[in-house]
């Protein structure tokens, strides 16, 4: 039961702050609302059971790509105004969203384990879970992909903040005429 | 329900000692800094002006709580609230004796630091959200420091894990009082760990976030009344955090040595706290006798040297570490230590 209203709030709590991570016009806003999902992500595997997981997902996660995310913005943005880019709403980065959903969607249904699987009530001792991560037919490669993040992560808020000034300037000068249209009914 | 309890509990007492540790070390870093700049600190009211500290507590309860007009008001509000969680929630997992540890979890040294991360994003906030040049600039060096000393201090830890074969840290306290103080196989990790805490905790010589003399009182600036005293208690309880991190890993936690660990009993805090408290005298006198580091010096100290000498550092003592197991194993050395997981 109290495993229940957790994983609800959790799960609140993601969607709400993934949501507000894409739709938020203040880049500085998206970099808080992505730190608020991360952490309750980290929150909800721990709850499951996964410490490591969850571990590494506060640490890279919510720490890592959250700073970088943040000190990326400020290197490229000087004031607090020009934080401010239009959020662009485009049918492909809806495909590609579908497209991902139905992907992990499919992982899920072809998985029927995935319903029966319970946490692991005894903390397995990290010296085996070293040895299974790294053994030869082990994790080592999906290990050495996921360390691509912190870059991904990089270039990822690089591109976020490209163009920001003429963003910045279509916008006010877009608050600028509708200013001037208020002006006029006035 | 009694579970439930139990952790209400636990958050209850977790927050008085972080309270009365804020507190102590206010009153230790006047008198420290006292005397190392030869004045005499606190010294009216209450002896030797042990209750200097109640009218400042007062002074913040009462002051009026005002927000810069042009401030980002959701985040200002929240800031001091993110500086301030994830400092109460590493308190949680430092055993400060047999079974007294609110959290035994089985990644003890990771959960501290990773939630230690999350306190250069609090601080980035209060400073971006004041809406003020000085605020905006600490910030920008918080953010700055962070990736500089997180790798190293990560990197720092893993001896003593390496050593002890756990992250439980009270599995890391246990193995050196059945074995040796981390801190004399590993001294290297020791002193850069000491170094990383100095930097994450915002201490004189890395206190470029709030450097007075240039930035009035960095990301704090725009803060008053209990904003402000929120981040004022995290930054001493920060100051706490790392010390008994630090004893943790390196000195023994709260053990002694000869001294069988299961007869310390109610001891054990003691010797713990009275160990942290020595590390921050050290800080303090650091503080007190070194002038400040430049964003660029301590970038380059961080990426050029920290990095690279940890890096070789770790991979040199795991070699050495295999390579006394082996043997010892083979009876070459007489199994001394009895070292590894």
């Amino acid at each position: 039961m109290l495993s229940a209203i957790v994983f609800c709030l959790l799960g609140f709590v993601i969607l709400i702050s993934a949501a507000n991570c894409v739709s938020s016009e203040n880049v500085i806003h998206g970099a808080y609302w992505l730190l608020l999902c991360a952490v309750a992500v980290a929150g909800m595997t721990w709850f499951m059971g996964a410490e490591y997981l969850a571990v590494t997902q506060l640490l890279l996660y919510a720490g890592a790509v959250s700073v970088l995310t943040i000190f990326t913005v400020m290197v490229t943005h000087r004031s607090h105004e020009s934080a401010c880019t239009e959020v662009k709403l485009s049918w492909s980065a809806l495909i590609l969203a579908l497209a991902f959903f139905a992907l992990i969607a499919y992982g899920v249904i072809a998985t029927p384990e995935l319903a029966t699987l319970t946490a692991a009530h005894e903390p397995i001792p990290l010296a085996e879970f070293g040895a299974e991560l790294f053994a030869v037919d082990g994790h080592a490669f999906a290990f050495e992909i996921a360390s691509l993040v912190l870059l991904v992560a990089l270039v990822a808020a690089v591109w976020w903040t490209k163009d920001s000034d003429l963003d910045g300037e279509r916008i006010q000068k877009s608050k600028r005429k509708k200013a001037a249209k208020e002006d006029n009914h006035a | 329900m009694s579970m439930l309890l139990q952790a209400i509990l636990w958050c209850l007492l977790l927050i008085t000692v972080m309270l009365v540790c804020g507190a102590s070390i206010i009153y230790m870093l006047r008198k420290v800094l006292g005397a190392a700049h030869l004045r005499i600190g606190p010294n009216t009211l209450g002896p030797a002006g042990i209750l200097q500290l109640f009218p400042d507590v007062i002074k913040l309860l009462t002051k009026e709580d005002r927000h810069p007009n042009l401030s980002d008001k959701g985040l200002y509000c929240l800031a001091p609230i993110i500086v301030f969680t994830p400092m109460l929630v590493a308190f949680a997992f430092i055993p400060f004796g047999s079974g007294i540890v609110a959290a035994d979890v089985n990644m003890g040294v990771m959960m501290i630091l990773a939630f230690l991360t999350l306190v250069p994003l609090g601080i980035f906030a209060a400073g971006w959200s004041s809406h003020s040049k000085y605020a905006l600039i600490g910030a920008v060096r918080s953010v700055g420091a962070a990736i500089t000393y997180e790798v190293p201090l990560l990197l720092s830890v893993l001896p003593p894990i390496m050593m002890a074969g756990s992250m439980n840290l009270s599995d890391i306290v246990l193995t050196q009082a059945n074995s040796v103080w981390f801190i004399v196989p590993a001294l290297p990790s020791a002193i850069i760990f000491f170094l990383c805490a100095q930097m994450e905790t915002n201490q004189a010589p890395f206190d470029m976030t709030e450097a007075e003399s240039e930035l009035v009182a960095g990301f704090s600036t725009e803060y008053s009344a209990m904003r402000f005293g929120f981040i004022f208690l995290t930054e001493f309880a920060g100051n706490f955090v790392m010390a008994a991190l630090a004893a943790t890993l390196f000195l023994g936690g709260w053990t002694l040595p000869g001294v069988d660990p299961h007869s310390m009993g109610i001891f054990a805090p003691m010797v713990l706290v009275i160990k942290s408290y020595l590390i921050i005298f050290l800080f303090m006198m650091i503080r007190g006798n070194f002038s400040r580091y430049r964003v660029d010096q301590m970038a380059q100290l961080g990426w050029k040297k920290l990095i690279p000498l940890t890096l070789l550092w770790t991979m040199v003592f795991a070699i050495g570490m295999r390579s006394f197991q082996l043997l010892s194993a083979s009876g070459a050395l007489g199994g001394i230590f009895g070292l590894g997981g």
